[in-house]
């Protein structure tokens, strides 16, 4: 186990390598020119060659490129180019929202769709059933924006319950910094629920057919102890699987749910310098989305074999 | 030993029907046995003769959105068990009638120890300790002569053998010290070494527990060398019931001496291996007459439309058969 993980750490340098040379040359063959944006729509073209100097843009690419990872190497992800703060200062600032609002969507997620899943595929083809998969569906079919303006309408205008919108840091409290997240979790967090708690149905129905379910029922084992120990950790690793590829959605769904509920995360901050071509924000929160991603994967590939013991390395 | 005196288990004119697209199966058609306390009773067929199904209509494991126990009864020791609640059936189960089956190799569950899954049947019934039930595991592996019997409590099914595996179901059968113990084709995937071991096994152990045994399989060999009386199915039916040796003496029914033809023997030099004729006839459309008849050698007019009587010959034998004279 211990040298699997070490094996799998070793494998995710060239991934990370792969993503950092994509990344580099793919904003650098994007149409716009950062240099001309940043000098302003009146400027001179000599104004503009100044610019362009003064950042390094007119040095060849490969030179910016090595520039650049040596950066890296060092945990410098550079400068932005429009506030002149280091890229890595402006992603740590944002970082907390975005990663408090994915956990509290994947809690919320995850807490609804796995009890929703084993019920419904205990219960198959009865009226439980059909109406735990017709919720799924429903809150699948609902796009994010849609479904928090109506949560806002309700929960915030309507009956004040909580705020409109904004983020609370955990640092000023943690009841207003749980008030915040609770709107764009549920927003976010149904569409992910609906997924997860389709796959836990299917997953499950499969594992409800096989022989050692009817061993452990010719046991007279509780129901509880059956679905919950029995099925349930032998359709996990189908689970767990959708709830990483989960996981990726969700941090491109941040980006509007940030944007709806007014909160200070990644996703508004990769918006802004997207629109601003501020290339070293981009290429920044780019690795660190990477980064992410391929330690989820590490995460649930380590989970397997702690979920089903014939899975070894 | 049919009578109702020692009787544990007595199954009366169980009927138990699956729906399926072709229409309503009649898996098991009318049948009945009783099984004495401490006996060991054979249950032979081939395929698809209702003996399995009727191994799960007793424990009640006939999946609910397709079959159903139609009528009948089933006694457990005074008890009716077609009409008791699921949860005092659940109590039952794996307690006082424990069940192990065909396929060690997916009948034990791939993600939870052997350890686990004995002792969880101990503290399910017997309501003792964690730690108990763990050493109740420990002492059944080893009764089911094991090795090493406390280290194999940590290891996974995958890592035992076909062998071991079905032992390890025969344990966690026995944990609880059931009165009945119904094997459905215990040793049929398993190599012909160890089906001998584990036969003598189940045999070892029921002289020291007591437990009652219901062995189905389609092995007439494995019949005549572990069982005190055989019942014969056939298309959901009880065709023959007799005393073993009784039935290899003078099987009556002509499916049961179709059987004992097909059994290849060394003794004898033939050319090829008997067989039965034709095919189990559907069990979607009710049968008339006898269900053997369209494969029957001495089959008669009347064997085609009536339904032929259940004759008893005394000391036990009966036979569902027009040509049998008590």
């Amino acid at each position: 186990m211990t040298a699997y993980i070490i094996r799998r750490l070793f494998a995710v340098v060239p991934v990370m390598a792969v993503v950092a040379l994509f990344v580099f040359f793919l904003l650098r063959f994007a149409p716009g020119d950062p240099a001309a944006i940043i000098a302003g729509d009146d400027a001179t073209t000599e104004a503009i060659e100044a610019v362009r100097v003064k950042l390094g843009l007119d040095r060849p690419v490969v030179e910016q490129f090595a520039v650049w990872v040596w950066g890296l190497a060092h945990g410098d992800l550079g400068v932005s180019i429009f506030s002149n703060l280091a890229v890595t200062r402006l992603i740590a600032q944002r970082l907390e929202p975005t990663l408090a609002l994915t956990l509290s969507t994947l809690f919320v997620a995850v807490a609804l769709a796995i009890p929703l899943g084993v019920v419904a595929a205990w219960k198959a083809r009865k009226l439980v059933d059909r109406l735990a998969m017709g919720f799924a569906v429903l809150g699948f079919a609902m796009p994010v924006f849609v479904l928090a303006y109506v949560l806002i309408y309700f929960f915030a205008v309507r009956w004040q319950l909580l705020p409109v919108q904004g983020y609370s840091p955990i640092a000023e409290g943690f009841w207003p910094f749980v008030q915040s997240l609770i709107l764009p979790s549920v927003a976010l967090g149904v569409t992910y629920m609906a997924l997860i708690a389709r796959i836990t149905r299917a997953s499950m129905l499969e594992v409800l057919q096989q022989d050692y379910i009817r061993t452990a029922n010719a046991k007279g084992l509780a129901t509880d102890r059956v679905l919950l120990l029995h099925a349930l950790k032998n359709a996990a690793v189908p689970i767990v699987t959708v709830i990483g590829i989960g996981i990726a959605l969700l941090i491109s769904g941040v980006v509007i749910t940030e944007t709806v509920f007014n909160i200070p995360g990644l996703g508004r901050l990769t918006v802004d310098a997207v629109l601003k071509r501020d290339y070293p924000i981009v290429q920044g929160l780019i690795l660190v989305f990477a980064a992410v991603k391929v330690v989820i994967n590490l995460m649930i590939d380590i989970s397997y074999a702690f979920l089903d013991p014939r899975i070894r390395y | 030993m049919s009578g109702n005196s020692g009787g544990i288990l007595e199954v009366r004119d169980l009927h138990t029907q699956f729906n399926t697209l072709d229409g309503v199966v009649r898996a098991v058609d009318g049948v009945s046995f009783d099984l004495a306390r401490g006996e060991t009773l054979g249950i032979v067929g081939e395929s698809g003769c209702g003996k399995s199904v009727t191994a799960l209509s007793i424990l009640r494991l006939i999946p609910p959105e397709t079959g159903r126990i139609a009528s009948g009864s089933i006694k457990f020791e005074g008890e009716e068990l077609t009409t008791l609640g699921e949860e005092a059936m659940k109590r039952l189960r794996g307690h006082r009638i424990s069940m192990i089956f065909q396929e060690p190799m997916t009948s034990l569950n791939p993600v939870l120890t052997v350890g686990t899954q004995i002792a969880e049947n101990v503290t399910r019934h017997l309501g003792v300790s964690k730690k108990a039930a763990r050493e109740r595991a420990c002492e059944m592996l080893d009764l089911v002569r094991i090795a090493d019997a406390r280290r194999r409590l940590d290891e996974y099914p995958h890592q035992l053998s076909g062998g071991m595996r079905q032992r390890v179901m025969i344990a966690m059968a026995l944990s609880c010290d059931p009165q009945v113990l119904i094997a459905d084709e215990p040793t049929t995937a398993l190599d012909v070494t160890i089906q001998a071991q584990i036969l003598d096994l189940m045999l070892d152990l029921k002289e020291k527990t007591g437990t009652a045994i219901v062995l189905i399989t389609h092995d007439l060999g494995v019949v005549a060398e572990t069982t005190q009386r055989v019942v014969v199915m056939y298309a959901g039916r009880k065709v023959e019931e007799a005393p073993v040796e009784a039935l290899f003496d003078n099987p009556l029914h002509p499916y049961t001496r179709g059987l004992m033809a097909a059994i290849p023997r060394l003794d004898v030099d033939a050319p090829r291996l008997q067989e039965i004729p034709g095919m189990v006839p559907l069990l979607t459309r009710p049968i008339v007459g006898c269900a053997f008849a369209a494969r029957c050698p001495i089959a008669t007019e009347r064997c085609r439309t009536a339904a032929p009587p259940m004759v008893d010959v005394g000391g036990g034998h009966t036979a569902l058969c027009w040509e049998v004279t008590p």
